[in-house]
């Protein structure tokens, strides 16, 4: 699990940035912090334990990487291929992700709490357990993929598909939803009220 | 610190094994049940399990102990001095339990049952079944709901944005996002909600 170090700026109580006693405001090299961080996330292998809040990436290739315990908390991703990548444990709540490709993922007992989600590809994903409470979904697909047991809980939705996908134990229960197509999904066994809650 | 969660078939629910690679100690959080994989994830890291934490005495989240307490010579922690036939040392609010390298604090949540209690070590919150992702805990009348919800509020999301919510079902989340989203603390909420248990759905 990543640490959770505050910044010893004074007044500062955001996260530390990976291998710093700073957040990534308060560094003294952010782009060297920052480079530094690409560098890790680039890794054939992947990382582990990862703290690197509010990162901003574009155009970066991350495809088929492992990614376990990691905090991306208010991060921004812009056109950044994480297709065939896995996420266990990872932390993505409040980051902006715009046109990326989560294609063939594997993203197990991960939050996007809050998150800005647009024009996202997740096809053909195994999304078992994963948070997407209060994010604002726009112009994604999550076709052809297993939802096992995710939240979508006061979200918005908006002209997004769910295609042929597993929904089994998925609360959906958006504050907002429109343009959403389900068709071959098995919504029957989702949540959609509070009068079906299991726990 | 290392955590690994086991997702049990038995009631849904999510047991965590928690390692120090310093010590080479562990301990576990809701023996939901105990399998070849969770034992698989002992071994194979070579920890020593020291501790076993309950946070309330549901079978779903205990059934597990039995044969973890066969296998390993651990000491039980829950708010009742003894769960599923087996003696515990109790918590109370408000308290540290010092084991395997960590720091364990000790918050009484009742609501969901009276005995919940969440866990914190670090940044991370175990809450058991007084918190989930985007919602709070079942209970038994409407009065138990507020008073559920009062004491997470006092509690759990007076804590930092960042720190991570680990619960017993479902996904995890953060404090940020359950202070944001969690249908739980709407104006009215307790109203809304079926006044029974209903386990297995």
């Amino acid at each position: 699990m990543h640490a959770f170090k505050r910044c010893e700026e004074p007044g500062c109580s955001s996260l530390c940035f990976h291998g710093s006693n700073r957040c990534l405001a308060h560094h003294p090299d952010p782009a060297a912090a920052f480079a530094a961080v690409q560098a890790l996330l680039a890794q054939e292998q992947g990382c582990k334990d990862l703290s690197a809040p509010g990162i901003v990436l574009e155009g970066t290739d991350l495809t088929r990487r492992k990614y376990i315990g990691c905090s991306f908390i208010g991060a921004s991703f812009k056109n950044v291929l994480f297709t065939g990548s896995t996420f266990l444990l990872c932390f993505f709540d409040r980051a902006r992700f715009e046109a990326c490709d989560f294609s063939g993922a594997n993203g197990q007992f991960s939050s996007f709490g809050g998150a800005s989600i647009e024009n996202v590809s997740f096809e053909s994903s195994e999304l078992l357990h994963c948070n997407f409470d209060g994010a604002s979904i726009r112009e994604t697909t999550f076709n052809d993929s297993n939802l096992y047991d995710s939240r979508f809980i006061r979200g918005e939705i908006r002209t997004c598909d769910f295609e042929n996908c597993d929904l089994k134990r998925v609360y959906f229960i958006p504050a907002k939803e429109s343009e959403v197509s389900f068709k071959g999904s098995n919504t029957m066994e989702t949540i959609q009220d509070l009068e079906h809650l299991y726990i | 610190m290392k955590i690994y969660q086991h997702y049990s078939l038995y009631g849904f629910s999510n047991a965590y094994l928690v390692g120090n690679d310093e010590t080479k100690e562990a301990l576990v959080i809701d023996p939901a049940e105990m399998n070849a994989s969770l034992l698989g994830h002992i071994e194979k890291n070579g920890y020593s399990l020291k501790s076993v934490f309950v946070t309330h005495n549901h079978s779903h989240h205990v059934r597990g102990l039995k044969t973890l307490l066969k296998i390993y010579d651990a000491r039980v922690y829950a708010a009742n001095a003894q769960v599923a036939g087996f003696p515990c040392t109790p918590l109370r609010d408000g308290e540290s339990v010092a084991t395997c390298g960590f720091s364990v604090d000790i918050y009484s949540v009742p609501g969901h049952s009276p005995d919940s209690l969440v866990f914190r070590i670090d940044g991370v919150l175990f809450t058991g079944d007084a918190l989930h992702a985007g919602l709070i805990g079942k209970t038994l009348s409407s009065y138990n709901a507020v008073t559920l919800a009062d004491r997470i509020k006092a509690s759990i999301l007076n804590q930092p944005d960042d720190f991570v919510i680990l619960p017993g079902h479902g996904p995890p989340s953060t404090v940020g996002t359950e202070r944001r989203y969690n249908v739980g603390f709407e104006p009215g909420y307790a109203k809304r909600t079926p006044a029974r248990y209903d386990f297995f759905v």
